[in-house]
């Protein structure tokens, strides 16, 4: 009965420890109204340094907010569909070099997103929306 | 003397108007019963499809009714220039040929600019009132909108 208990608790703590080395490596985890969803450090580092400054709740441009606006991904503003639909839509933005905007860009060329960052993002996007898939 | 210029100034505006007419541009085709029909890909219900055809479809398909007016220059610069834009930006005619990404996109477009009363444009609605959204339509079009989308969602990656 004590090995028992004993091997439980081993296998509990063994879980917590697990459970806590796991959120230290998400940066950032939320739970959304049907599904949660995590944004780890270094895409959210990316984000933003080049995008949140106009798509978040708080931006001036309407269409940037409106189009994508990084707060709703984690106020439970978007479902799973919206953040499948909006990642896949920042695939095909980010494929085809269109953010941030050329025009923003010729006045803040320190806001161009470096290869590295757009793979980072794009790798991110497409396991993102596969797991959300699959739950 | 003012009213030798006066006419002088009308003969100039005909003269141009004339001209105007024969500056060649390409009309954007049309074609009926395409088999890529967002309403052969889905199930889409009656009164949605219907809306679709009458508020939509002059720009955003293959299936554009053109009236009088648009064979007139200047006029007919605008509205081709307006349906080639729409058919670049949704075409229901071909939504059967769209990733499940770019229908989702699509979709989720469809509710924005519903939302921000962006679409149909002031400047079609001038002389096409019946394409006027009514709020019932607009809400009816955005829920299935977003049922729509749960679908495609859910449906196998491709």
């Amino acid at each position: 009965m004590k090995r028992i208990f004993f091997s439980l608790s081993g296998i509990a703590i063994i879980a917590l420890l697990f459970a806590f080395n796991n959120s230290n490596q998400t940066g950032y985890t939320t739970v959304t109204n049907d599904v949660s969803f995590e944004i780890p450090k270094e895409i959210l580092t990316v984000i933003n340094n080049k995008c949140y400054g106009c798509h978040n709740t708080k931006s001036k441009g309407e269409k940037s907010k409106k189009k994508l606006n990084w707060d709703n991904f984690t106020n439970n503003e978007y479902n799973s569909v919206k953040i499948y639909t909006k990642l896949g839509k920042i695939e095909k933005i980010l494929g085809e070099d269109k953010m941030p905007p050329a025009k923003f860009l010729e006045k803040y060329p320190k806001k161009t997103l470096t290869e590295e960052e757009k793979q980072l993002i794009l790798a991110w996007a497409k396991e993102q929306k596969i797991t959300l898939q699959s739950k | 003397m003012k009213k030798k210029l006066g006419k002088k100034l009308l003969l100039f505006i005909v003269l141009i108007l004339v001209i105007m007419q024969f500056i060649p541009i390409t009309k954007p085709e049309t074609k009926n019963d395409n088999l890529t029909d967002i309403t052969k890909d889905f199930p889409v219900p009656q009164e949605i499809a219907t809306t679709l055809k009458t508020s939509c479809y002059d720009c955003h398909s293959m299936e554009t009714h053109y009236p009088w007016y648009s064979r007139v220059a200047p006029v007919k610069w605008m509205v081709f220039n307006h349906i080639e834009e729409g058919r670049e930006h949704l075409n229901f005619s071909k939504w059967a040929l769209l990733s499940k990404e770019d229908k989702l996109d699509a979709l989720d477009e469809i509710t924005e600019v519903l939302e921000e009363n962006e679409m149909p444009l002031e400047t079609y609605l001038i002389l096409h009132r019946k394409a006027k959204l009514s709020e019932k339509q607009k809400e009816d079009l955005i829920s299935w909108a977003e049922s729509y989308m749960e679908v495609i969602f859910a449906s196998e990656p491709e």
